[in-house]
């Protein structure tokens, strides 16, 4: 709708909506016609807005943060009949709506039930809809430790609820409490709750609400899950309808992943983070985070070693909080920070594995979980109390080590003695301010805890007014601060300070090269590149290296890496051919100059083979990303992830080099290792696995191709969100090989499905649409549906054209299938 | 009004951590809840006028909605994360819309409708980012409640006219 300077248009639009909407179709429908004639200007904009306004539902009704559990409050239902059930009395209530204790009126043997309301912000069609979709899924559960979901309806009100199996039993929590169970105990109960998330994972149900709340033990001592995937049935509809996007959901902030808390998708990888909550709890006392934002900030928890609290040594009965730190220490130390994870993909890849790997701390094996790798490290320095904050500081010094080495690195290269000696005072002074910063701050009144953030904080207030007369030092204060933040993602506080010490400096020596320039100059565009624009990211980084390269003319390997993240920069602003030849110049220059760095080479040579494979210059691309896997292979084994990053691409160039029965081999290869990393159903994996179906397709073995098609397809609207490019690409496949059945209508039928779903994924103008439009183009055509025929193929030409670059393959494709057509319309 | 805003954003952030660090164990986020807290916080006892009841929600509002695209923001970055690994596709996931985008998406899309209607984007804000009802959305912006209605209704559909993908 375009924007015209007509001043009261808006109002007009305004008017005229306000008017129709309360209208009936017919009603709206004369109304609209009036409206064309009387004010032809707002008419279009007026019908389009009607139109979003059916489908915008209650997308906006809920504030954007999680719903208040208060407005879901509900009056007491005893003696009340729901389904064939009679309430007794209310046991709990939580932010999904209220839980009775019921049984059965016609049951003789008195059998118990917990029923539960679901507190619904509005019980339109869809949601019943979904609800029953819901249960019928939940029903599937059988396990020991699920609480069996017996019975689920709607009442009268519209109201749905629940019966459950009745658990008589207490928190997990409160049970080891109360039977003082040792730390060995408390793993081994816990891995019954593993085991339970593990069989419902597999069921493709995911909890979403994990929490002590929800995980009873009985009396004797088994344990039972609660409410698993009930968390899903109080969303608000959302547009996509998938397993995706929780807004809405009253959902338990203290065991909530951060990407929960953000309202994003939830995954199996959620449960694993609320299950290390719920451990982390069983092992100290209490909860990695203090507050929500931490997690929302994705701080890494303290280690629960040096979190055990009082209240954990009289829970465990008789063992002091060493003996236990002593327990934790290490391997469970591991496990537990990989479970709370902050990125769900560096989590564990299944409950299985977290299982496994706490039997293996428990048999005093070696665990699989690594401690975090040193760029995450810094993130760990989040809240300490009084005694730990030297410890903090410490950790800081570290880093703050990490740039007095580059400040020594300068002072060589300028090989100036005196230099050096006073960069040596300097960098005294700098680490002295921030040991004082850091080991002054106190624990605030309330909570006991002082945060590094604070102290960070007020160290970023203070490097204004520190050596007010040393402009010098001044400048080193901001940009190692600076530096420090930037590595702990915290881009906002971290930029000022890197400009400001950008500025000092050349107040202070004008344009002179030198390290500290260097350095602000990169994480200045390491923070563009981030969160600001790939344009000004490349430019910063430009002059960086150029200065870096004035400096130490010797250390060209240096220069070289920098560039890559150059050409990174140059790839996100669509300057694909310009990144490609650098990237090119990276690779040949760092096989040379770092022929051992095997690890980065593999890199380089990945990035540099996926962006001409891009490019679409796969002949070009095939033996980079073979040399790339090669040296894949070589730093990590066969049959690590990374080299399954690698057969990706490579895979999918053979494909479009002909290849077709190496392509199947390789792709094969990586689905074998992703498989084993993600699971089998996981969108990772599926991404390789098109790629196979793809490749069989080519080969002309679409009955080969079609189960492993139609097993991806199942997964749609389960793990396969709508807009999951694989759908896309599955549909597609599936319309390739009917139509090679000559099954016209139901590839008809599959390409357009692939059309809409490729349209909601990557908008109407992206190639990948016109992809399909040619393929249908061709289909109709020969259902001689000649004018829509033509159309699809010139619109899904033209598509092509624009978005590939010239010659791409995929546009002579089409181009081919629009002579084809003409030609046989000319025939005809 | 805008050296308000710094204000009322630390105590917002303050709030929440405050609120969520509580011992009830089930409580969740509720913006408006946060925002009434902060406003009795900052003014305290002292009796306080109905000018500058309104004015503070509107502050509160857009400072609300700072707070939460700024966390999409820093969410978004770091999705794109630090590694150098890129993937073949352009059919990538970058293109995939999360609920990250869809608040970087309101939020733009807001911009663009303040442009039209002033008016209307503050019943957004104070709705959509606070969780105000219609009435008090209504006592806030000073006006009726019809109109408020009429506004949100608007600015509903404009918005999911916006920001589907068809757009």
């Amino acid at each position: 709708m375009s924007m015209t300077n007509d001043p009261g248009r808006w109002e007009r639009v305004t008017e005229a909506f306000g008017r129709l909407s309360d209208l009936s179709t017919t009603e709206r429908a004369a109304a609209l016609k009036v409206l064309a004639t009387t004010d032809a200007a707002i008419h279009d904009d007026v019908a389009s807005l009607l139109l979003s306004n059916d489908a915008v539902g209650d997308r906006f009704d809920q504030p954007i943060f999680a719903a208040d559990p208060a407005e879901f409050d509900q009056p007491s239902l005893s003696g009340r009949r729901i389904g064939p059930y009679v309430i007794i009395r209310e046991i709990g209530r939580g932010g999904m709506g209220a839980v009775w204790e019921a049984q059965r009126a016609d049951d003789q043997y008195q059998k118990r039930v917990a029923i539960k309301m679901v507190a619904m912000g509005r019980d339109t069609e869809s949601m019943l809809r979904r609800f029953r979709v819901e249960r019928e899924l939940l029903a599937r559960l059988a396990h020991g430790n699920i609480a069996t979901l017996l019975d689920g309806g709607v009442t009268e009100e519209g109201q749905p609820w629940f019966a459950m199996e009745y658990v008589e039993g207490e928190p997990i929590t409160t049970w080891c409490a109360s039977h003082k169970l040792n730390v060995r105990q408390r793993v081994e109960l816990f891995r019954q709750v593993c085991a339970a998330a593990q069989y419902a994972h597999e069921h493709l149900v995911v909890h979403r609400d994990v929490k002590p709340g929800n995980i009873l033990v009985a009396t004797d001592g088994t344990v039972k899950l609660l409410d698993f995937g009930v968390a899903k049935l109080t969303e608000s509809d959302g547009a996509d309808g998938g397993l995706t996007g929780t807004a809405g959901v009253a959902l338990t902030a203290a065991y909530a992943s951060p990407e929960q808390l953000r309202g994003e998708s939830v995954s199996t990888a959620s449960d694993i983070y609320s299950l290390g909550v719920v451990l982390y709890e069983l092992l100290t006392g209490t909860r990695p985070f203090s507050s929500v934002p931490d997690a929302l900030l994705e701080r890494t928890a303290n280690p629960p070693s040096r979190a055990v609290t009082s209240e954990a040594v009289i829970a465990m009965g008789g063992d002091g909080v060493r003996q236990i730190a002593q327990a934790i220490e290490g391997d469970l130390d591991a496990v537990v920070l990989m479970a709370l994870r902050p990125q769900p993909e560096r989590r564990y890849r299944s409950v299985q594995q977290l299982s496994d790997d706490l039997q293996r701390a428990l048999d005093g094996h070696q665990v699989s979980a690594r401690p975090d790798t040193l760029g995450y490290r810094f993130a760990t320095l989040v809240r300490r109390n009084r005694a730990a904050a030297m410890l903090a500081a410490v950790s800081l010094l570290a880093l703050v080590g990490a740039t007095v080495v580059s400040f020594r690195e300068a002072a060589a290269a300028r090989a100036e003695r005196d230099r050096a000696v006073l960069e040596t005072a300097r960098t005294r002074q700098v680490t002295q301010f921030f040991q004082e910063v850091l080991s002054s701050a106190r624990p605030d009144r309330q909570g006991g805890n002082v945060t590094i953030v604070q102290a960070i904080d007020s160290a970023i207030a203070r490097t204004d007014t520190a050596f007010a007369d040393q402009p010098d030092l001044r400048a080193a204060l901001k940009l190692t601060l600076g530096a420090t933040l930037a590595n702990m993602f915290l881009y906002k506080p971290a930029k000022p300070l890197l400009e400001d010490a950008l500025r000092l400096r050349r107040t202070l020596d004008g344009d002179t090269p030198s390290m500290d320039k260097v350095d602000a100059l990169f994480n200045l565009a390491a923070i563009e590149a981030e969160v600001g624009d790939a344009g000004r990211a490349e430019s910063l980084y430009r002059a960086s290296l150029t200065m870096r390269g004035k400096l130490t003319p010797g250390d060209s390997s240096k220069i070289y890496e920098g560039l890559g993240n150059v050409a990174e920069a140059q790839l996100n602003q669509g300057k694909l051919v310009e990144a490609v030849a650098l990237y090119d110049t990276v690779a040949r220059a760092l096989d040379r100059l770092r022929p051992g760095d095997i690890e980065l080479r593999a890199v380089t040579h990945t990035n540099l083979g996926t962006a001409m494979s891009q490019l679409g210059r796969y002949v070009d691309a095939e033996p980079v990303l073979r040399d790339a896997l090669r040296l894949s292979e070589q730093a990590k084994g066969p049959n690590d992830v990374s080299v399954g990053t690698v057969l990706q691409p490579l895979a999918g160039t053979l494909i479009f080099t002909g290849k077709y029965a190496e392509a199947e081999q390789l792709a094969r290869r990586a689905v074998a290792i992703d498989e084993k990393e993600f699971g089998r159903s996981n969108p990772a994996t599926l991404s390789v696995l098109r790629m196979v179906t793809g490749a069989m397709i080519e080969e002309g073995h679409c009955n080969e191709a079609l189960p492993l098609i139609h097993e991806m397809l199942a997964l749609r609207g389960k793990v396969m969100a709508e807009t999951d490019p694989t759908l896309g690409v599955a549909l597609l496949q599936q319309g390739q090989c009917q139509a090679a059945a000559g099954d016209l209508v139901g590839s008809e039928a599959s390409l357009r499905d692939a059309l809409a779903v490729r349209i909601a994924t990557f908008g109407e103008k992206h190639w990948a649409v016109a992809q399909v439009q040619s393929m249908l183009g061709e289909v109709l055509g020969r259902q001689k549906r000649d004018i829509e025929a033509e159309q699809l193929l010139r619109a899904g030409l033209a598509g092509l054209s624009a978005g590939l670059a010239p010659g791409h393959i995929r546009t002579v494709q089409a181009q081919l299938r629009l002579d084809a057509f003409l030609k046989a319309r000319r025939r005809s | 009004m805008q050296r308000l805003i710094p204000l009322v954003y630390g105590e917002l952030r303050q709030l929440a951590a405050r609120q969520l660090r509580d011992e009830r164990p089930d409580h969740t986020l509720s913006p408006t809840s946060l925002v009434h807290e902060a406003f009795l916080k900052l003014t305290g006892n002292t009796p306080v006028s109905w000018e500058s009841r309104s004015h503070f929600f509107g502050v509160a509002a857009q400072a609300m909605r700072r707070i939460l695209v700024d966390h999409a923001r820093r969410r978004t970055a770091q999705k794109r994360g630090r590694q150098h690994q890129i993937t073949l596709d352009t059919a990538a996931q970058d293109a995939l819309p999360t609920s990250s985008d869809d608040i970087l998406g309101v939020d733009e899309a807001l911009e663009r409708l303040a442009l039209l209607d002033a008016r209307q984007a503050r019943v957004v804000e104070l709705r959509y980012f606070v969780g105000l009802s219609i009435e008090e959305t209504a006592e806030v912006i000073g006006t009726s409640i019809a109109t408020v209605k009429r506004d949100w209704m608007v600015a509903r559909a404009w918005l999911q006219r916006e920001l589907s993908p068809a757009g």
